[in-house]
């Protein structure tokens, strides 16, 4: 039995998972405030509201010998994919952030607060928010601070700032630092008519300020007066954030590819021959979880979900592409994930002894994937020699789609115009020969006559 | 703007700290109490405004519609 390595924080409890059971040990130290919780309905009323997780609490069945010292078990539900803020689009990040905030307010309004604001305790499933840490809705106590602002400053806040009014996409920033950006960072970004702003004093340059006075007094701290912070003043706080995010919006930058899905080389026939294919292969198979990678807008991440997948994660390195996915998803309330992925620096298990965090193949089990024009970007862009590439792609299900673009498809010869081609082997045949090398192709066509090759395998265990 | 705003942070910090709640495993001495009081009170002042403000504004709006009618 091992605790999952990111639930570690907060004393009161842990996680663990147990024969396919995600399981939440609550020790004594944390008690008190879930019961309080629990008796009062809030709970309840929360998961109802779809606000949190369902818990169930949970007893026998030896959960006793799993770990010892638990006052209480809960069983929650598993979640199809567990994402993290680095790979949320600007919609994911912010629909997290409004979450987190309304929550917040919901709770205060029943005599309830939150211990932390850590954005690592959102969850989606489908493109809809959902809050899992059960252990850090407290009572709360009339006069007291918000003691997450730091936290949801560098988590959601920032990023977001960052991304919106700079337009730096905060990924690299955001992975390489766990707990966010700094306000003290950031705030050297931050010209005079940025600090302008109500929020930006209050939210990100006073807290830097703070933190650099702190630091500087170091051990000589003086003892301060007394403060109390009327529950008003909290919630007037709370709720001036939430207008300040729902307000913001990103530049509108036209990216590589965002009228790839309209405007691309594929005519009608070829781009109904895919949808078909990919149709039968999912059918065929069936799956719980799909990977899509390389998603783009979500296009064939939909034919994949009206073909029978459960749910879908859908990859991509574009953002813009993966904001139309997420609008599309939104939408349509469809059990579809966009993340930002970049396929040959995917996220790493990090954190504190590199297990806080999950990488990327060991978050969850696919059943299938697909990966549609994707894999010229990595043998031709990206240098990755073929069999690595199709390797790659096979490790991550068991079954999947991959469209093969031979040297003469428009698209590679546009990733080749400026560049001599030193890849004598990337050919259709060598293609072919890696799969099989690794499974069997259950199913292949030609996208049109001269079009590119699209196989459906089945992978050796 | 930067050295007037900095000045005011300042004058906030030099003044007053408290730890927080008994219940939060945050380290309470990375958020500032009085900070959060004071920007509290300019919040209650922007957010309710607003509110009575948009009320005010509806008042006067239904009572202009009663007078078309």
């Amino acid at each position: 039995m091992t605790f999952e390595g990111g639930s570690f924080r907060d004393p009161s409890g842990r996680v663990l998972r147990h024969d396919k059971r995600i399981l939440r040990a609550i020790f004594d130290g944390g008690l008190a405030q879930f019961r309080a919780a629990k008796d009062s309905g809030v709970l309840d009323e929360m998961i109802e509201g779809g606000w949190l997780l369902p818990a169930d609490i949970v007893s026998g069945d030896g959960l006793g010998d799993l770990a010892p010292g638990v006052a209480q078990w809960l069983e929650h539900p598993v979640l199809d994919y567990i994402s993290y803020p680095y790979e949320w689009c600007f919609s994911g990040l912010k629909a997290a952030a409004l979450h987190h905030l309304d929550f917040h307010m919901a709770l205060l309004a029943r005599n309830f607060t939150l211990s932390d604001a850590t954005a690592y305790n959102i969850q989606f499933r489908g493109t809809k928010p959902v809050f899992i840490d059960h252990l850090s809705i407290i009572p709360y106590e009339e006069g007291s601070a918000w003691a997450g602002q730091r936290q949801f400053g560098m988590q959601f806040l920032n990023p977001l700032y960052l991304w919106a009014k700079k337009g730096i996409a905060p990924h690299a920033w955001y992975r390489g630092a766990l707990e966010g950006i700094a306000p003290e960072d950031l705030a050297k970004l931050l010209g005079w008519k940025d600090r302008l702003s109500f929020t930006v004093l209050a939210h990100i340059v006073g807290p830097a300020a703070f933190e650099r006075d702190r630091v500087a007094e170091g051990l000589n701290g003086k003892t301060r007066r007394e403060v109390k912070l009327p529950k008003q003043r909290l919630v007037a706080l709370l709720t001036s954030l939430r207008d300040y995010i729902a307000g913001l919006a990103l530049p509108t930058e036209k990216t590589v590819w965002d009228d790839y899905a309209e405007n691309n080389s594929y005519d009608d026939a070829r781009r109904a021959a895919k949808h078909e294919f990919i149709a039968s292969a999912v059918n065929g198979t069936n799956p719980r979880l799909l990977y899509d990678i390389g998603c783009n807008s979500g296009e064939f991440s939909r034919t994949a979900l009206a073909a029978g997948a459960q749910s879908v994660v859908g990859f991509d390195f574009d953002l813009g592409a993966l904001e139309r996915a997420f609008a599309h998803s939104d939408k349509a309330g469809a059990p579809m994930l966009p993340l930002w992925l970049d396929a040959t620096n995917p996220s790493p298990a990090q954190g504190w002894a590199g297990a806080e965090r999950r990488g990327l193949s060991e978050r969850a089990d696919a059943d299938m994937m697909l990966a549609l024009a994707l894999i010229h970007h990595l043998a031709i862009a990206k240098n990755v020699p073929l069999d690595m590439a199709v390797d790659w792609l096979m490790k991550l299900a068991p079954s999947g789609v991959i469209e093969f673009p031979s040297k003469s498809d428009p698209m590679v010869q546009q990733l080749l115009r400026h560049r001599p081609d030193i890849f004598p082997d990337y050919t259709e045949d060598a293609f072919v020969h890696h799969v099989e090398a690794r499974g069997r192709i259950v199913r292949q066509t030609r996208l049109a006559e001269t079009g590119r090759l699209i196989v459906a395998y089945e992978r050796r265990s | 703007m930067k050295i007037l705003s900095n000045a005011l942070f300042a004058i906030i910090i030099f003044g007053i700290l408290t730890p927080t709640p008994a219940h939060a495993y945050l380290d309470g001495a990375t958020v500032s109490m009085a900070l959060q009081a004071l920007t509290g009170a300019v919040a209650s002042i922007l957010v309710f405004g607003k509110i009575y403000w948009s009320r005010l504004k509806g008042i006067f709006s239904r009572s202009k519609t009663s007078e078309q009618d």
